[in-house]
């Protein structure tokens, strides 16, 4: 039988153990300063490992690398070294465009017709040209798919067959009935604008299904780097594409590791050793934490993405007071402040920052318990009140709990519940109605590219409520439906922002469709060795790898 | 015997099947949409829907599915856009690498300690070696990872990180799938040792827990054992200590032991999600995870099949080592 007092031992002497390797790991490592180190200080690439290869940590498998259908940034970051489009947004601008495949291009006084002039040295990687009909190819693939992805041209392009015209073998010209101002933002878009290779993808068509099931899981692009290895859930690796007309004499990538590290803790412990030279996605606890090494750079650069709560127009809460009211409840100082530390800013309004019309002035809601309850009041809302919370594993959580927490204070009980993606997904883009709707849903959007009607019409369209779109609320407000459906045929800059400061001062003030929350930044951490990286926020989640460098190579 | 084995064991297959198939299409998720994307049209998602045959009735899918098996079409995953088959093929070896390292490990060192600790009960070695089980048993996989990643790795630099081999290291031609088994048959000594380097860590983290239960159990079998009056037979007729323990004690304590090694492969293929994802190991626990979040129906009934297989087999090989260990059971 065993005593009591040897009980204790065993309990107390295996605490004793765990204590004594938490102490041990969360001890100090030598090195790790709080100072600085300069520039020209940045350790080298670490012993062992080849200079010209940049390995990078990244959260998930890339699981779609067909154009046409990827909506997933993990996709973005292997298209985006190994395809390209016709135009790319410039640098960090995304108001410019820089050529790609296009050396120049122009359109007519009222954007019917656009014309762009290929560069004669492009080849695909299978070795063929970059020419016309290829671009023709592919952009038509894209439309008649009919994938996740096509919408990006379908929505200009109607007849392919005609409105795409190939004038000389590197010279093709779109042809609109109307003004079509937005077809070089939707060729600049990090999706579904890609151009490929018509000679691999129709090698490996299947049953008529335009390649899609091969491209899902290959490349056929003309990038600076090629598809030399996916190993599904262990690694993707890019190689150097020699023939790729864009080379100069100076140091680049021969090849880019991109190795697949889902826990967070482990992707820190890989970037602060030096095993890997490039990594992101860290919550903002680790986000503090690597701020504080010298050995790292640590990059939150503004993007285009908002994380907002959507507020149903139904039920309980189809009076707009009752949807101020709970705008005014928010506590927005202690979720940015308190749980995301500062380091993400507060959203303005419900157009993100970058974007453009994104109206500086617009109205933002105070923390105001008092105008809350008298909101109620007014709309006839007794205290008592349930509401339902929902958002994604994964989701914040956070933002709900703050959430209930105040709406406690003026009646509102809140029930927050945590769904798994594939059925939170099928209910916010599904057409469920009140009551198994929630009232209240968490979610995060970018645009596809910089045009406020390709952000607004998806998300608050009435046309676009349910499965029709993302306007999960159902939100239906006629005057913002007839701005948006005005506004794609509005060629001056001035007259479309003005119309769009309405809209937005309908969605978040008079007759709220959001809780608009935070601007998630673009995270980039790198060595300090690593130079020239240069974000977009159009392209959010990709690294321009062809531009990184690494000091003293 | 045998027959009836496996039609018994091809019975609870079914029965897997349709209780998985059933549960996964009960909870109200649209993996559909999930594929096209947010962006995707209404005709965009029912053309996906159709693709994958999620928009024929429950009946037919299930049919459709059974009989796809018999060709070993275990379907498409929505996640991978790959066969589910390939998948398998793919993420399969690496957890049964790392499996079967964890139980090598937990047999061995279990019962090992097991033994010494009824052999010296209530001495110095039998307090260590239990104050090592209840640590084993208390502590979270999840947890002793990333706590053995920081120090093993980040500070004192001995182990990898985690996933299976290095960059840079030529890996054996493909045969078994297991890295360690392959380079071994390969003469390949670098990417043998570069193998065990990356499969100590998660293979000893892994491990740990079904050690424990195993010690713990070979101790209370051994001390039941050494009580029996063969035990005092066998010393009154001379024979050293060591041969008592070994030849006689042992070998009667195993039947419980065995009995526990079957019932922990399902532990170690189950708990091996957890560790999987800690060291980036690409095998079916990371997949299968990945697939019950994302209603990947057809990824969760081809890695469930597999794993009740290899359970089922498994359990098979268990009863037949007990008519190896006592004469007494026949079939």
């Amino acid at each position: 039988m065993v005593s009591k007092s040897q009980c204790s031992l065993y309990h107390c002497g295996g605490i004793v153990m765990i204590l004594a390797a938490i102490l041990a790991a969360c001890a100090p490592a030598a090195g790790t300063a709080t100072e600085v180190a300069p520039a020209s200080e940045a350790p080298p690439a670490a012993p062992g490992r080849d200079p010209k290869t940049l390995v990078m940590a990244i959260y998930s498998n890339p699981s779609d690398l067909d154009p046409a259908s990827n909506n997933e940034q993990l996709g973005n970051l292997v298209l985006d070294a190994t395809t390209e489009g016709l135009v790319r947004a410039r640098g960090e601008n995304i108001e410019e465009f820089e050529p790609q495949l296009a050396e120049r291009w122009e359109h007519n006084e009222d954007f019917t017709l656009w014309t762009f002039y290929l560069r004669h040295n492009a080849k695909f990687h299978d070795g063929s040209a970059v020419d016309a009909e290829a671009v023709k190819y592919s952009f038509t693939r894209l439309i008649d798919a009919g994938l996740g992805m096509s919408f990006i041209l379908s929505q200009f392009i109607s007849d392919p067959e005609s409105q795409m015209v190939v004038v000389d073998p590197y010279t093709l010209e779109f042809r609109f009935e109307s003004p079509t101002p937005l077809l070089i933002n939707a060729l600049s878009s990090g999706y579904g604008s890609y151009v490929v290779s018509p000679t691999t993808v129709k090698a490996n068509e299947k049953e008529g299904d335009l390649g899609h099931e091969w491209m899902q899981t290959h490349e056929a692009g003309s990038g600076a780097y090629q598809l030399a290895e996916f190993s599904p859930n262990e690694q993707v690796v890019l190689t150097r594409f020699a023939d790729w007309w864009g080379w100069d004499e100076g140091f680049h990538f021969e090849k880019i590791i991109l190795k697949v590290v889902p826990e967070e803790s482990a992707r820190r412990s890989l970037i602060e050793k030096g095993d890997v030279d490039l990594t992101y996605e860290f919550s903002v606890e680790n986000l503090e934490a690597l701020q504080k090494n010298p050995d790292l750079v640590v990059s939150l650069a503004p993007g285009l993405a908002l994380q907002y709560l959507v507020l149903g127009k139904y039920g309980p809460l189809e009076d707009a007071r009752v949807r101020q009211a709970i705008s005014y409840a928010f506590d927005y100082d202690g979720y940015v402040n308190g749980i995301y530390k500062g380091l993400y800013p507060r959203a303005v309004g419900v157009f993100p920052v970058n974007l453009k019309c994104h109206d500086p002035q617009a109205f933002v809601y105070t923390t105001d318990l008092e105008k809350a309850r008298q909101l109620l009041e007014e709309a006839g809302i007794e205290p008592g009140l349930e509401l339902r919370y929902v958002t994604e594993e994964g989701g914040p959580t956070s933002a709900g709990q703050v959430l209930q927490t105040q709406l406690a204070q003026i009646g509102i009980n809140l029930k927050i519940e945590q769904m798994d993606s594939s059925s939170y997904v099928g209910i916010f883009y599904g057409d469920v109605e009140w009551p198994e709707r929630p009232e209240i849903m968490a979610w995060t959007w970018w645009p596809d590219y910089n045009d406020p009607t390709d952000w607004a019409w998806i998300l608050f369209h009435s046309a676009a409520s349910g499965s029709s779109g993302a306007n999960a609320g159902f939100y239906s407000n006629a005057r913002a439906d007839e701005i948006m459906d005005l506004a794609p045929a509005i060629t001056d800059e001035a007259e479309l922002c003005e119309l769009y400061k309405e809209f937005q001062d309908i969605v978040i003030r008079q007759d709220p469709a959001w809780i608009p929350l935070i601007e998630p930044p673009d995270q980039a951490i790198f060595r300090k060795d690593i130079r020239g990286y240069q974000g977009n926020p159009l392209y959010r989640g990709t690294f321009d790898f062809y531009r990184l460098t690494r000091a003293g190579e | 015997m045998l027959l009836r084995r496996l039609v018994m064991m091809a019975l609870v297959l079914v029965g897997i099947t349709i209780i998985t198939f059933l549960l996964s299409r009960v909870v109200p998720t649209d993996p559909a949409r999930l594929i096209a994307g947010p962006r995707a049209s209404a005709e965009g998602v029912a053309k996906v829907r159709h693709e994958y045959g999620l928009d024929l009735p429950l009946g037919q899918q299930y049919w459709r599915y059974m009989a796809n098996l018999l060709d070993w079409n275990f379907g498409k995953s929505f996640h991978s856009l790959r066969p589910v088959a390939q998948d398998l093929a793919d993420f399969l070896p690496a957890t049964v690498e790392l499996t079967l390292a964890a139980l090598l490990f937990a047999v061995i060192v279990g019962n090992g300690i097991g033994v010494v600790s009824a052999v010296w009960r209530n001495s110095l070695a039998d307090h260590l070696s239990r104050l090592v089980a209840i640590g084993g048993l208390s502590t979270p996989a999840f947890w002793l990872g990333i706590l053995a990643q920081l120090l093993l790795y980040q500070r004192l630099g001995w182990l990898p990180f985690g996933g299976r081999h290095s960059d840079g290291v030529a890996m054996p031609p493909e045969i078994t799938g297991l890295i360690t088994v392959d380079s071994l048959l390969a003469g390949n000594w670098a990417a043998l040792w570069d193998g065990l380097h990356h499969l100590l860590l998660p293979a000893l983290v892994l491990g740990i827990e079904p050690m424990a239960v195993l010690a713990r159990i070979m101790r209370t079998s051994m001390l039941e054992v050494m009580r029996e009056q063969y035990i005092l037979a066998a010393r009154a007729k001379g024979l050293i200590e060591r041969v008592v323990i070994w030849k006689h004690a042992i070998r009667n304590a195993l039947l419980s032991v065995v009995t526990m090694i079957g019932l922990q492969i399902g532990y170690l293929l189950g708990g091996s999600i957890l560790v999987e994802t800690v060291f980036s190991w690409p095998g079916i626990g990371r997949y299968s995870a990945r697939a019950i979040v994302t209603a990947d129906y057809n990824a969760v009934m081809g890695v469930t099949l597999v794993v009740a297989a290899i359970y089922l087999a498994t359990n098979f090989l268990v009863d037949m080592a007990y008519a190896w260990l006592d004469p007494r059971i026949r079939y």
